[in-house]
């Protein structure tokens, strides 16, 4: 049932993408899901495609596990696709917005596939460190962040044992009725969240009696440093997020004069 | 009832780089009406045996046996619901099974997807409770604040209310105190006299398990290392000891008064019953 969740997965094996710095990786996929929102152009999305591509062929993880993790997540997809049809909007709108939400798993899935989870937190604190500015703790956040992205596996293996248990005392998960269905869905709910607040709590006990606090300046230990090859990818993040706005003053005069920002308001 | 294994193999994230090979090509027969012990280092392959007589997973090659119900690849289970009657697991953890208020409703659970009458179900409740060591004024506490024995007594108590055929033991004696220990086997052993249930435990404790039970499958790497009735299983001792198998410590000890006396002392598995052979024979 829920028996091969590859989502949030690190997949160890080397790479080019393995070897980029934590901080650029992290940086991209932030130009690039920012460009992705905004942008509607045809240009700029195929490029965006184009670049995906290339990330996920040069990551050496096998093209299908990047599938797997969009297929894992297909009900999503299917839910916006029919309160998008619902409200009866441009077809091409749909389109993208499902391209985009499908690049979007993608492109996160580089992350979480070619980062370990202490190169996830470094990244993390990286991006965040100008909220330091404005007095928000960013070495606290990042952790909940990375904890929060390497928890998705944790908790559906987690549901799928507990599913397991259900279904051997004749919770049918598959089969049942409608309101049977709702039953046995929170008879593996309620445990779920028991046992991941359990667990979450086990978790920070054993980091605070390794000494770990996130008030304490810390240090980082690195294996991966930033080289030419982050600048590059970080620049060409960056060009396409250029070509966009150029374009889109170029065409009509305006930044956020496209479908998106004609939609919501 | 009997399960067989016929060329039974399985993989876990089957057709991905991170395939694990589970079981490779086992083929073994489950005994009826007798303790069945499946043991082996972790990753052998126990779990995935018990979730794959249980229909919770089916085959990636060949064919379960469980009674009349015929297991194998991508074929949807003829009447699941039956099988899983026939077949009750007590799992490891059973905090990932607890989510009623108490402890009646918690061992009534299974018995109401099973279609009990109403009836039927507050007598079994109660019969299930005392099998289990524990009295009425259990039925209304709250599961999630019994000790870590009570714990595992009320899931096996609302494992056996619904009476299945087979029932699987899965790591059993983890945590337990002694006292708990043997109360557990007493019940395991009393389960197969009386009742006459076929059952299969799964341990790492081999010297608890030997015990009690009858025959043994040792699992290694997915693949059958040994497998027939303890005291042949467990004779030869070089041979498991050679594969990382630990041998349980009374088998050693025949061993050794052997090897240094000439002297066996017999199959045993008790260790009141040794020390009797050992007064009357050295």
């Amino acid at each position: 049932m829920y028996n091969n969740i590859l989502l949030g997965r690190y997949f160890p094996v080397k790479s080019k993408m393995h070897d980029m710095d934590p901080f650029a990786k992290m940086l991209s996929t932030i130009i690039f899901i920012i460009t992705l929102i905004i942008t509607n152009n045809l240009t700029v999305m195929i490029l965006m495609i184009l670049v995906c591509l290339i990330m996920m062929l040069r990551s050496n993880v096998p093209l299908r596990l990047y599938f797997k993790g969009v297929s894992s997540l297909s009900p999503l997809i299917l839910i916006v696709l029919i309160v998008t049809l619902l409200i009866n909007v441009w077809p091409l709108f749909i389109i993208f917005l499902v391209l985009k939400i499908v690049l979007i798993i993608l492109y996160t899935s580089i992350l979480t596939f070619t980062s370990t989870p202490t190169e996830l937190t470094y990244g993390f604190q990286k991006v965040l460190a100008p909220l330091k500015l404005v007095g928000v703790s960013t070495s606290k956040l990042a952790l909940k962040l990375t904890l929060a992205i390497r928890y998705i596996p944790i908790l559906f293996e987690q549901a799928q044992r507990i599913i397991k248990t259900q279904a051997s005392r004749g919770v049918d998960f598959v089969n049942s009725k409608f309101k049977r269905k709702v039953f046995a869905f929170f008879s593996m709910l309620k445990p779920l969240f028991r046992l991941a607040n359990m667990r979450s709590r086990e978790l920070a006990q054993a980091m605070e009696l390794r000494m770990y606090t996130v008030y304490n300046k810390r240090t980082s230990y690195r294996t991966k440093f930033w080289g030419a090859k982050d600048t590059f990818i970080v620049l060409l993040h960056v060009l396409i997020l250029a070509v966009f706005i150029t374009k889109e003053i170029l065409n009509q005069g305006s930044l956020f004069d496209n479908i998106v920002w004609d939609f919501f308001f | 009832m009997e399960i067989v294994f016929e060329n039974v193999s399985y993989s876990y994230l089957a057709g991905t780089p991170l395939q694990v090979d589970a079981l490779k090509d086992i083929s073994t027969t489950i005994k009826s009406n007798e303790i069945n012990a499946i043991i082996g280092p972790s990753g052998s392959g126990k779990s995935t045996m018990i979730e794959m007589i249980n229909g919770l997973i089916l085959p990636t090659k060949g064919i379960v046996h469980v009674g009349k119900h015929r297991l194998r690849n991508n074929i949807r289970i003829v009447n699941s619901n039956r099988l899983r009657f026939d077949i009750g697991v007590v799992f490891q953890n059973p905090e990932e099974q607890f989510f009623c208020k108490t402890v009646k409703k918690e061992i009534e659970f299974g018995m109401k997807y099973f279609e009990y009458k109403i009836d039927q179900i507050e007598k079994r409740t109660k019969d299930a409770l005392k099998m289990v060591g524990l009295d009425e004024s259990f039925l209304n506490r709250d599961p999630f604040k019994l000790s870590g024995g009570e714990k595992r007594r009320v899931a096996i108590a609302s494992v056996l209310a619904f009476n299945p055929e087979v029932i699987i033991f899965d790591e059993p004696t983890n945590g337990l105190d002694t006292t708990s220990k043997d109360m557990l086997i007493k019940l395991i052993k009393l389960l197969k006299t009386k009742y006459k249930k076929t059952i299969i435990v799964v341990s790492h404790d081999v010297d608890t398990l030997y015990k009690f039970v009858d025959n043994v499958i040792i699992l290694s790497n997915g693949r059958i290392l040994s497998e027939g009735n303890k005291y042949e299983v467990f004779k030869n001792i070089d041979y498991l000891t050679e594969n990382g198998v630990k041998v349980p410590q009374i088998v050693e000890f025949i061993d050794k008064v052997k090897n240094k006396t000439g002297k066996y002392l017999g199959d045993i598995d008790d260790i009141n019953d040794l020390i009797k052979e050992i007064y009357q024979n050295v």
